[in-house]
């Protein structure tokens, strides 16, 4: 087991401490984000034991995936104030699961593979989500410092991980069949997992951050 | 492995991508603090609007409150003290002397009821001040004072006359009422001196007393009402632009100074 699968795992395992020691005072959206967290603790470690026993785990990833994207949207979804934003929020997370569906039954890729198409539109469909969270803090009427809201935190760390994996996937995309093994995969790979890392740091502080809200506001 | 074109161009597209959100999350930073200042600002502004509206319209129910109670004294109790006095001044019995005496007595004290009772409701009366004038008005509030004959009162103007807006002249007659009932109430004083300076910045109205005095820094000590009373007095002239200085120790009395800018001022 590689240093930063532990590292990986710690942060989640933290993540998951967080959320269930403040789990009184985090609202909604920040509940499910807390969930997420023991979804991704349990799908990760299930990974972990699959890469140990079997061959591959791409299978598990590729068809565990869809619920990652479901969550982070219904997170999207809950903290959105404008109907239109939640409307696509909808709109988009059903041609997800359904291109999601078609793209698995049409085997474009691998069953047994990763499914990197739907990964890069996921990754596009997630970004935007994460622009509109920024619309939305920008036009908010409310004055608060800004590294105070919890919201802030999910939509960057959105951002940055889902930005760094369309670049990741659409790479893996092109070069999949020339560059196995060769360096400059590792380090994109590299860039790539701690821009994972990143994302569920700041989801972290965001956890945080909705509880000190709470406790500012009694 | 040596870097082909297309994963030289791929390198670059990942530091390019790296860079533009780094950016992106700045920029979007600097935004956002620049809204929040928009914001304060504008809420600061309008808190500040609200205050405004509210002092106006408290000044406006307080002057017809006045009216009112003026308009009051003046048709009813008035009008019976009057009634009292002519059927005393018509009563032509021969009297004992004791009897006369106690009717001499009654009618001083009708009479002095109906004088301040004319008084009060002169006081009270928004138009009759603002025909009046400020420094008039003044005057005849220090007269009443005088009247009790509990207190030697003096009134002193320096400059050339001017008038102000009759709304700031009616605030600032109040203010200075005020002034002179707290002095009243509290201060325990034998002397009261008001003290009108015209000039180009405007109008300084000192109100001295020669009382008790009291600890300004400690306002917080003082009597609910007197508290209250000094930031009423504070947001009235504020809202016509001027401002409330009180200097007092004590022991040695008060002066408070009710100042007036000079834009408030109207011609002719």
């Amino acid at each position: 087991m590689s240093a930063k699968i532990v590292i990986y795992l710690l942060l989640l395992f933290a993540g998951i401490l967080t959320g269930a020691s403040q789990y009184r005072r985090l609202s909604f959206p920040y509940r499910v984000l807390f969930f997420t967290f023991v979804y991704i603790f349990i799908k990760e470690s299930g990974a972990l034991i699959l890469s140990i026993y079997f061959d591959s785990n791409l299978t598990y990833y590729r068809y565990l995936g869809i619920i990652d994207s479901l969550l982070v949207a219904w997170i999207f979804y809950l903290s959105f104030e404008r109907n239109w934003m939640r409307q696509i929020t909808i709109a988009a997370s059903i041609f997800m699961v359904a291109y999601f569906c078609l793209h698995s039954l049409r085997i474009k890729e691998p069953v047994l593979g990763l499914d990197t198409d739907f990964r890069l539109i996921r990754g596009v469909i997630l970004v935007i989500f994460a622009l509109f969270g920024y619309f939305q803090i920008l036009k908010s009427m409310e004055t608060h410092p800004l590294f105070q809201l919890p919201f802030f935190w999910f939509s960057t760390g959105v951002l940055i991980f889902y930005s760094v994996s369309i670049f990741y996937w659409g790479f893996l995309s092109t070069f999949q069949q020339t560059l196995n093994g060769v360096s400059y995969f590792k380090i994109v790979r590299g860039v790539f997992e701690w821009g994972n890392y990143l994302m569920y740091l700041m989801f972290l502080i965001s956890l945080r951050k909705d509880a000190a809200k709470a406790i500012g506001k009694a | 492995m040596p870097l082909t074109g297309d994963i030289k161009l791929l390198v670059i597209a990942g530091i390019c991508l790296v860079i533009f959100l780094l950016l992106f999350i700045i920029v979007f930073v600097i935004l956002y603090r620049q809204r929040q200042d928009l914001l304060v600002k504008r809420n600061e502004q309008i808190r500040s609007e609200y205050n405004q509206t509210l002092l106006q319209s408290q000044l406006e129910i307080q002057e017809q409150t006045l009216k009112k109670i003026s308009e009051e004294i003046h048709d009813n109790i008035g009008q019976v003290l009057s009634l009292a006095k002519l059927h005393l001044n018509t009563i032509d019995t021969p009297l004992e002397k004791e009897a006369e005496t106690k009717m001499i007595s009654a009618k001083k004290l009708v009479s002095k009821a109906i004088q301040d009772l004319r008084d009060i409701s002169h006081s009270f009366n928004t138009e009759n001040i603002q025909a009046l004038g400020l420094s008039r008005a003044m005057e005849e509030e220090l007269e009443m004072i005088r009247r009790t004959g509990k207190y030697t009162v003096s009134m002193r103007q320096e400059g050339t006359l001017f008038r102000l807006k009759p709304q700031h002249e009616l605030i600032l007659f109040r203010v200075v009422q005020e002034c002179l009932q707290n002095i009243i109430k509290h201060a325990e004083a034998n002397c009261i001196e008001i003290m009108a300076q015209y000039d180009q910045a405007g109008l300084s109205i000192f109100v001295r007393d020669d009382g008790k005095g009291f600890l300004v820094n400690q306002q917080d000590q003082l009597l609910p009402t007197q508290g209250l009373g000094i930031r009423n007095m504070n947001a009235r002239v504020s809202h016509i632009g001027g401002s409330v200085t009180i200097e007092s120790s004590p022991g040695k009395g008060t002066t408070i100074l009710i100042k007036a800018p000079g834009t408030t001022t109207i011609t002719g």
